[in-house]
């Protein structure tokens, strides 16, 4: 999760360098998607061994996976 | 003659969303048709193009005055902005988990036929990065590199297929009887829920264009597309027969590794594999391009190159989080997303091309 938390913490300074004159709205939108991909990372690797996606959405729907 | 040097043909669209399709029909086609068609399995192609050459005509219907504009336009335009929204919310999420699924399949890919030791993120990574070059780089360039990929896939594909050739048996595929009608129909299932990701490429259609000539390329794809798909299930099916296909994983690599031409070429599997590729890189290339344009007219913001990255990664870890094994795979794929892309690729844009001819925006 590290080495992810890095990588994306490059690209967003990288990115937000070159949306700086963009405008604030592309910067916010940006920002919001990487703030979503974070607790995604951090959802993921703060228990690799939860139920998948496909499993839930199997539960949901009432399926055997 | 290209308007813009920002924009891509029609006929290079096309062959977009067929390369698109390309890799999962290798994966999908022969094990469903051979589970629900059995021997006529086969035939399923033909049943599939009736409802995708409807779908080229309500594309074509959909865009005949909007031809600067973008499947998101259409939508907010037919729908308004409010329940426009939540419907590109909707294919935003939907072409998130279509993403992760086509990364989790390549990988598993490599994983069940000839590096299965090797680590899951070597694969991930190695594709996405080129994968993160080429869609920032933009639509034009995906579009000229999968030209030439395309030709070098079609030959190569053609060639295994005429190679393989002495394997199939008649046996294998025929007799077809009127007791197969219904089968064959059910089959055709899995190849239509594919098909559907059809109107998906023009959430970037402002990128395309001559979209007038929509149901000429539309249909001329649709016969590359059935002739490829009755080569697919012709080898597959015809080599083995339906009740070994539909037990093997990767039936399509199956059977190529038992070409054997002139006992001096054999084991080409890997050539298949490499061509495989090909067709995935093409793939997740265009989900991405999608999912930047469909954030693009969500938030209406106008630069591409920077909501290429949130997606990479969002990719990265959906990869992983998908499914558990390739047997969840499966079944999410089956269960899941072979209907529910019916629905939105079939279904949504049906009712709004009804919609927009009812409130007269179309």
């Amino acid at each position: 999760m590290g080495y992810l938390m890095l990588v994306i913490v490059i690209l967003s300074i990288n990115d937000i360098l070159y949306l700086r004159s963009r405008g604030k709205k592309e910067i916010c939108v940006y920002l919001l998607l990487m703030v979503l991909v974070g607790a995604l990372v951090f959802f993921y690797y703060s228990d690799t061994e939860r139920d998948s996606f496909a499993k839930i959405i199997f539960s949901l729907i009432g399926k055997e996976g | 003659m290209l308007a813009s040097r920002d924009k891509i043909s029609i006929r290079q669209a096309i062959i977009l969303f067929i390369m698109t399709v390309t890799s999962s029909s290798l994966r999908l086609f022969p094990a469903y048709a051979a589970k629900t068609g059995e021997r006529a399995g086969w035939l399923s192609p033909l049943f599939a193009m009736i409802p995708f050459i409807c779908l080229v005509y309500i594309i074509q219907a959909l865009f005949k005055n909007n031809k600067e504009a973008n499947l998101s336009d259409v939508i907010y335009k037919v729908l308004g902005k409010v329940f426009g929204k939540a419907i590109l919310i909707l294919y935003l999420i939907w072409m998130l988990i279509l993403l992760g699924t086509f990364m989790r399949y390549f990988v598993e890919r490599f994983l069940s036929s000839v590096l299965p030791n090797a680590p899951i993120h070597f694969f991930t990574v190695s594709l996405l990065a080129v994968v993160f070059f080429a869609v920032r780089g933009g639509i034009v360039y995906i579009a000229r590199t999968t030209e030439i990929l395309f030709l070098i896939f079609s030959i190569v594909f053609t060639l295994l297929f005429l190679l393989n050739l002495s394997n199939v048996e008649i046996i294998n595929l025929f007799p077809v009887t009127h007791y197969d009608l219904w089968p064959v129909v059910k089959s055709s299932f899995a190849i239509i829920g594919l098909w559907c990701i059809f109107p998906f490429i023009f959430f970037f259609g402002d990128r395309i264009n001559d979209k007038e000539h929509i149901k000429r390329f539309g249909l001329q794809g649709t016969v590359y597309l059935v002739i490829t798909a009755f080569m697919v299930l012709i080898q597959t099916i015809g080599s083995y027969g339906y009740s070994v296909i539909e037990r093997v994983s990767l039936s399509y690599i199956f059977v190529i590794k038992s070409i054997s031409f002139l006992d001096t070429i054999e084991r080409i599997e890997s050539v298949a594999l490499a061509n495989w590729v090909i067709a995935d890189f093409v793939t997740i290339s265009v989900v991405m391009y999608i999912l930047v344009n469909i954030t693009k007219s969500l938030f209406s913001v106008s630069d591409e190159k920077s909501l290429v990255s949130p997606f990479t990664i969002f990719a990265f870890i959906l990869s992983q989080f998908i499914a558990g094994n390739r047997f969840e795979l499966e079944n999410f794929s089956s269960y899941v997303l072979v209907p529910a892309t019916i629905v939105m690729g079939f279904a949504f844009p049906l009712i709004i091309l009804i919609l927009g001819k009812i409130r007269k925006k179309i």
